[in-house]
């Protein structure tokens, strides 16, 4: 129970980490537009991620995914 | 380690995710599912819980109602308050008055062809407000949503496990084998068979509160201005939009003509809400559910009868497809069948979470000590209990006086039933069956309760008949469950 619990916690913070620099990384696009996308793919995100997560080989790895993810999100909003 | 290896220890851990979240999950959106297939037939259930609402359904004529409204509030209400009325519509004639001003709001319900007035209840919103939050407020809203987000990873992780076998396991229930496998077979083909159902309702659910649970996307572009992200993507309101009318419009037209003259634009009968402040045009909001995306135009009648609309400019792509799930999610955009097909789909899908509840895996693996009676009192809870603590509100609806609308009472009726269900788990043996014997009881005496409480000459007919006829089922399917589970214990 510990291990899905910390896989879905992680995910969702990996996952907003994501959405954020994902709105934040689309310049062209209204700013309405970017949230609203940003919105309708975070459950999708979220959900994609604890599966990755749960379903990582050892538990190295699936910090490695999260840590990716959440790096990705960070460098886009940091970017953008 | 061999590829069929890597693959077996993958659905090993994948099982785990859908067993733990799911049971996680599973015990707050057994009752969610359960009212928010209720809340589908909202209107109808509002009817049950207001009897003194005689006009049928569909006969209320908007213009009427809301003259009728009109007079209402001009004697109850002050002169600067502001007026909401939600007019009647095919589905119920009620309409509903709220005026507020000084930081408070008044509420009351009449029913829209006579205008006569409707005791304090509350009303048929109760199941949607337990749906969407347990009637629990803000954090209600964020545990739910949170609850949703938890069942999207079940449902995946179901689907990668089943992958291979989700046309063979629809069509397998193995009646004679024992009690796990049968349990297990349930569970797999009712949520085979709801699967498109479940994830959409769930998608969209979490959508409605991505705001509070997933609310990165839109803090990064708006910080804490949440109106503003509103108000860029839906249009500004109509409240600025041109021609602004310095008169008070409800004072020069009336709500009737302010109606009649926004239905030239809307259609016949299409106007939903009236929003009418003290200065100022009055605005008139669509109907929703003529279309399967969530559209509610909005129509502002100025002091001189000129009238400003919505842009016809169609709204962002995303926004679009955000308006169709929403749509799908309320239900309110089909007739009488795709209600029925709701509610089906809605019943197995509660089913389905319920058998998965009363499987043994999880219980088995941890071996014995206090977990799995736990585990099972809650599970009983969530299930068996839910049929007493979902037909309590409509006992407590007729039978306590109040003074005002009563969503804490009603609600406060169902967590007290629950608690007594956490007793009974824990204390009684067979605990299910007697819970199950308590919903059955409460549910097939409630057309009593109704015809024993009613005002005299409501008639008993229309939604309340089929309020009625729906307890019935429901005791009776309850009552065939106890003798069934008594018959193989």
């Amino acid at each position: 129970m510990i291990r899905v619990l910390a896989a879905t916690i992680g995910s969702w913070a990996a996952g907003e980490l994501l959405a954020a620099g994902i709105a934040r990384a689309i310049p062209l696009a209204p700013r309405a537009e970017a949230a609203g996308v940003g919105l309708l793919t975070s459950p999708l995100l979220v959900t994609g991620l604890a599966l990755a997560t749960v379903a990582a080989r050892s538990r190295r790895r699936a910090v490695g995914i999260l840590g990716g993810v959440s790096a990705g999100g960070a460098l886009l909003a940091l970017l953008a | 380690m061999t590829k069929a290896d890597r693959r077996r220890a993958r659905r090993t851990r994948l099982l785990a995710l859908h067993r733990w979240a799911g049971l996680l999950a599973g015990l707050l959106m057994c009752p969610v599912f359960l009212w928010g297939t209720l809340a589908v037939w909202e209107p109808e259930l509002d009817l049950w819980m207001r009897p003194a609402i005689t006009t049928p359904a569909g006969a209320a004529d908007t213009v009427r109602a809301a003259a009728l409204a009109e007079a209402l509030l001009r004697a109850g209400a002050r002169p600067s308050d502001t007026w909401r009325v939600a007019l009647p519509g095919p589905r119920s004639a009620a309409t509903v008055l709220e005026w507020c001003g000084a930081g408070a709001c008044r509420r009351e319900v009449v029913d829209g062809g006579t205008g006569a007035r409707t005791r304090p209840t509350a009303g048929g919103a109760l199941f949607a407000t337990l749906h969407f939050a347990l009637a629990a407020g803000r954090s209600g809203e964020i545990l739910v949503g949170l609850a949703g987000l938890h069942v999207l990873a079940v449902i995946a992780s179901g689907v990668w496990i089943h992958l291979r076998r989700l046309l063979p396991d629809l069509f397998r229930l193995r009646l004679e084998a024992q009690a796990a496998k049968r349990l297990r077979d349930a569970h797999v083909l009712t949520a085979v068979a709801t699967l498109p159902f479940m994830t959409v309702a769930t998608y969209s659910g979490v959508l409605l509160f991505a705001f509070l649970t997933l609310p990165a996307a839109w803090q990064v572009r708006y910080g804490a201005d949440r109106a503003a992200f509103f108000a860029e993507r839906e249009g500004a309101p109509l409240g600025t939009a041109p021609r602004p009318a310095s008169a008070p419009a409800r004072d020069a037209l009336g709500l009737a003509h302010a109606v009649r003259l926004a239905e030239t634009v809307l259609g016949r009968g299409k106007a939903g809400w009236i929003a009418a402040p003290a200065t100022g045009a009055v605005e008139i909001i669509e109907r929703d559910g003529a279309t399967l995306p969530l559209r509610r135009r909005r129509v502002a009648v100025a002091a001189d009868g000129s009238l400003a609309a919505d842009p016809p400019a169609a709204p962002a792509a995303e926004a679009r497809l955000e308006r169709w799930f929403f749509g799908v999610h309320f239900a309110r955009w089909g007739g009488t069948g795709i209600r029925a097909l709701y509610t089906v789909n809605g019943l197995l899908a509660t089913g389905a979470i319920a058998f998965a509840l009363f499987l043994p895996g999880l219980r088995a693996r941890r071996g014995g000590g206090a977990w799995p009676r736990v585990e099972r009192a809650a599970a009983i809870v969530a299930t068996a209990g839910l049929v007493p603590a979902t037909a309590a509100p409509l006992w407590v609806d007729r039978l306590l006086p109040r003074e005002a609308a009563a969503v804490p009472l009603d609600a406060g009726a169902v967590a007290v039933t629950l608690v007594l269900a956490a007793v009974v788990a824990a204390r009684v043996r067979a605990p299910a069956r007697v819970l199950l014997a308590g919903g059955a009881a409460a549910t097939l005496a409630l057309p009593l309760l109704d015809v024993a409480t009613a005002p005299a000459g409501a008639p008993l007919a229309g939604a309340r008949a089929a309020v009625d006829a729906a307890a019935l089922t429901t005791g009776a399917a309850c009552l065939l469950l106890v003798v069934a589970t008594g018959r193989r214990a």
